[in-house]
């Protein structure tokens, strides 16, 4: 099963969709068809490995995969920088992380690259849609 | 003695005619450009050999702006009954090939007709939409044949479910009859629009792109119209495939539940260590989902839209289920407008086809903003309570943590008519958060104390420990139970099984009257 984004920018904010090419693609009609959001089924009663937020398939970024600007996916406080400018990251490293409505949001990196820029600190509030942090 | 020869002949003359649509070069040329024809997207639709086409010779007769005599093989449509997995269901496939697979007026009346078919044998209808819209020569008839496509649509709603395929250009009143049925497949080849880049352009002078307004991905993760993006004509053959294998033949029916599958009982460790210390780090709900369904494989619906709402359908322990679960992943799992809409349609769809639906709650109340007040978030949010008060069929509730205020009942509490509810020991039921709460029980207090600061932290962390819990909740006997997370599969498999032959009288009337 592969994966494949469609992205699309709209007024400068980007936004992004998946899809899952499903294996066995036939020309007859496929009998079993597997499933279409599913990766490979977790092993039952095995501990979770990943810790969750970074990386999860739940934590895809809010930009596009070309961008390499992260923006405020909700107006919150930022309550870590976990980079700094010129250090290298790894597509789904993260970034950022946003308080609100009670919640840790981790903002992963759209790409892998250099953080060009980092325009938010420790503490302060942001606007939803503000860009955040550069990655070139 | 047999038939006469030559009247096999013109059958068989005829027959290929009907069957060439516009012609073998189109086919390679439609080939090369990865799409596939009417009726090769019609074969990969059935069950081979089980294809039982209405109206292979149907013509127009429009005598107007040079229409007289022209061939136009099935009317641009082709319409049929097949079997797909075993169960009969009812397809048509506009053929882009001959005429640009323009709807006339008997190319609606197929359209009509096998939806008619379709009403009276209580059997699903997909339709392929690639089109390029009415049959201008045709004039009102064209019109007045979208009204009637439109009408059948309304009138199969809620009978049998209805999945329409867009894979091709659909567009102005074309993508009415889609938006009209339950689910909207659409390929990236295909693009939909009331009016197009060049309209908005003379009528608003807004430049925009196909990709900005029409295309899959344009659908699927900011207009919200469309449930599903395929990769191509196949992919999307395959969707439908599996959705169908999830949804009955008609409301009468239950959906195809798999009731010989045994019960699971077993606990699963690895449910508990999905809930992290810090209950400020969210936990990863499509993980829970994963563990909660049978073989960890689920169908999510509008997965790139409103993606702090899951919405998807799956198995548990052979029992067919929608979920729907907070996100708290994206923008921390709050409700707003658009989860609002996407999980109230949600809700709907199953319970018209009698899907069981569980709700996996972890949710910390309603997104602030202007643009959500302005945007009416009140009559969007209004759409869940409806929908889920509504529903009759089982509604199961696990609480996972976060349960504020009306979010919560917007995820169904047991007040909102949960048959069963479930909280786990990390549940926090509150009417608001203990930040909030606090500043407004003791605002007096705070203000006059020494050091009003630590006093409020005190005070916060006291009505976490007594409010955000799911003890008083359970105390007062809003919950069935408080359960670990280990057990979660194991009781919603055992509730399900106990709830699914739940009847519910309501007051009759014609309809309810939900906000839109």
């Amino acid at each position: 099963m592969s994966i494949k984004k469609l992205r699309i920018t709209v007024d400068g904010k980007a936004y992004e969709a998946t899809v899952e090419v499903l294996d066995g693609v036939a020309s007859a009609p496929a009998p079993a068809v597997a499933a279409v959001a599913a990766p490979a089924a977790p092993v039952k009663s095995a501990p979770v490995a990943a810790p969750p937020g970074a990386g999860s398939p739940a934590a895809r970024p809010a930009v596009t995969a070309g961008s390499g600007d992260i923006l405020a996916p909700l107006t919150g406080l930022i309550v870590e920088v976990k980079v700094t400018v010129g250090q290298d990251v790894k597509a789904g490293d993260p970034v950022l992380v946003l308080e609100a409505m009670k919640m840790n949001t981790v903002i992963p990196a759209p790409k892998a690259g250099k953080v060009a820029a980092i325009n938010c600190a420790k503490g302060e509030n942001v606007e939803e849609g503000k860009v955040l942090v550069s990655i070139a | 003695m047999p038939i006469p020869a030559e009247f096999m002949e013109t059958l068989s003359k005829r027959r290929a005619k009907g069957l060439a649509g516009g012609g073998a070069q189109k086919e390679v040329d439609r080939n090369k450009k990865g799409l596939l024809t009417a009726r090769q997207r019609i074969g990969a639709f059935f069950d081979p050999g089980t294809f039982m086409e209405f109206g292979l010779f149907v013509q127009h007769h429009c005598q107007d702006f040079g229409m007289s005599g022209k061939d136009i093989p099935c009317d641009g449509v082709i319409t049929g009954v097949g079997h797909v997995a075993g169960h009969p269901v009812a397809a048509f496939a506009q053929d882009f090939t001959v005429a640009g697979g323009s709807l006339g007026k008997m190319h609606a009346q197929k359209i009509v007709d096998l939806m008619d078919y379709a009403l009276k044998t209580g059997i699903p209808v997909v339709g392929v939409n690639d089109s390029g819209g009415a049959r201008i020569q045709e004039g009102i008839d064209s019109l007045s044949g979208y009204g009637a496509v439109f009408y059948g649509n309304v009138l199969l709603s809620g009978v049998v479910p209805q999945i329409a395929i867009i894979a091709g250009p659909c567009a102005g009143g074309g993508a009415y009859s889609p938006a009209l049925m339950d689910f909207l497949i659409m390929t990236k080849a295909a693009n939909m629009f009331i009016c197009g880049p060049e309209v908005i352009k003379a009528v608003t002078g807004q430049t925009v792109t196909m990709d900005e307004i029409g295309s899959a991905a344009a659908h699927a993760s900011i207009s919200g119209n469309i449930h599903f993006v395929a990769e191509d004509d196949r992919h999307a053959i395959q969707i439908s495939h599996r959705l169908l294998s999830f949804l009955p033949a008609n409301n009468l029916s239950d959906p195809p539940h798999h009731l010989n599958v045994p019960l699971d009982t077993a606990v699963d460790p690895g449910m508990d260590a999905l809930v992290p210390e810090n209950p400020k780090d969210p936990i990863d709900a499509h993980e829970v989902i994963r563990r909660l369904v049978d073989g960890g494989e689920y169908l999510e619906v509008q997965a790139d839209w409103a993606r702090n709402i899951i919405t998807c359908y799956a198995r548990v322990c052979g029992v067919v289920v929608g979920i729907v679960s907070s996100n708290p992943m994206v923008k921390a799992g709050s409700l707003d407008i658009d989860s609002s809409d996407k999980s109230a349609r949600f809700i709907r769809t199953c319970n018209v086809y009698n899907t069981p639906l569980i709700s996996l709650v972890d949710v910390p109340g309603f997104l602030p903003g202007k643009q959500q007040e302005q945007g009416g978030i009140i009559r969007h949010g209004a759409k869940m309570l409806f929908a889920w008060s509504s529903a009759t069929v089982p509604k199961i509730t696990v609480i996972m943590r976060k349960a504020y205020g009306g979010a919560y009942l917007a995820m169904c509490s047991k007040s909102m008519g949960a048959d069963l509810v479930f909280a786990w020991p990390s549940a926090e039921i509150a009417v608001m958060g203990a930040d909030g709460a606090i500043n407004i029980l003791f605002r007096e207090e705070i203000k006059k104390a020494d050091d009003p600061k630590a006093r409020a932290k005190a005070l916060a962390a006291e009505y976490r420990d007594q409010f955000a819990a799911p003890w008083q909740a359970a105390e007062n006997n809003m919950v069935t139970d408080v359960i670990e997370p280990s057990r979660t599969r194991a009781l919603v498999a055992l509730a399900l099984r106990n709830t699914l032959n739940k009847r519910e009288i309501r007051p009759g009337k014609k309809h309810g009257n939900i906000a839109l």
